[in-house]
């Protein structure tokens, strides 16, 4: 089975994206959610999220998504044959996964002072500059790993 | 300011809680059982590119929300 290897390790450029992620933090912790920096900034990186995931992963994703999507449905198929421990994390993961997923889409559509969304708790971090610099190095920090990890070396 | 507890508040608590349960369960078996730790769930989710572009979308939203429309 070919197996995805990490990519080569540049500690420069790793340095130059950490300082550029603590830059943008801190200049984006003095912004309002209504200012056009935010904005502009927020929708610029997001755009610059997906174009750097497709001209890094070309040729270096490590497998198709039909071959993915039989793999993930064969498990579940063959959940019986599987070791208890996947399966039993498999529901977990799912369970955990869904019940924030669908209780925050309840919380969002009731929209009752009695169902606060996750992003209510959220806010009670981002009105603050700290809380806000702090949330988007955390929130650049996933990007960059969403976009960057589980890539082959060679194309396939 | 603390965060009214109201029955929503509740039902995140539980589920906040059962994420730190869940996570020190794989914490404590780490090396000795073959439990599925958040980065595999992760990298799973990196496998292909339709599940790599849905991820990347949500993270895309979730900061746009957080960012732009959150207080």
């Amino acid at each position: 089975m070919h197996r995805p290897q990490p990519a080569g390790a540049d500690p420069i450029a790793y340095a130059l994206l950490a300082a550029l992620i603590v830059a943008l933090s801190a200049w984006q912790a003095q912004l309002s959610r209504h200012s056009a920096g935010a904005h502009w900034s927020v929708a610029l990186l997001v755009v610059t999220a997906f174009g750097a995931a497709v001209v890094l992963g070309r040729g270096r994703q490590c497998c198709s998504t039909r071959r993915w999507a039989a793999r993930s449905f064969h498990f579940v198929r063959t959940w019986r044959t599987r070791s208890r421990a996947a399966v039993v994390s498999a529901l977990v993961w799912a369970i955990l996964i869904g019940g924030v997923v669908a209780w925050d889409l309840v919380s969002f559509v009731v929209q009752s002072h009695s169902l606060p969304t996750l992003s209510y708790f959220i806010g009670h971090v981002t009105r603050y500059a700290v809380g806000r610099g702090l949330l988007f190095a955390a929130w650049l920090g996933v990007g960059t790993y969403l976009v960057s990890a589980r890539r082959t070396e060679r194309p396939q | 300011m603390m965060p009214a507890v109201v029955p929503g508040t509740v039902v995140w608590a539980v589920l906040a809680g059962s994420v730190v349960v869940w996570l020190a369960v794989l914490a404590f078996a780490a090396g000795r059982g073959r439990l599925v730790g958040p980065l595999r769930v992760v990298q799973w989710f990196l496998s292909s590119w339709l599940s790599r572009g849905l991820i990347l979308a949500a993270w895309g939203a979730a900061g746009w929300h957080i960012f732009c429309q959150r207080p």
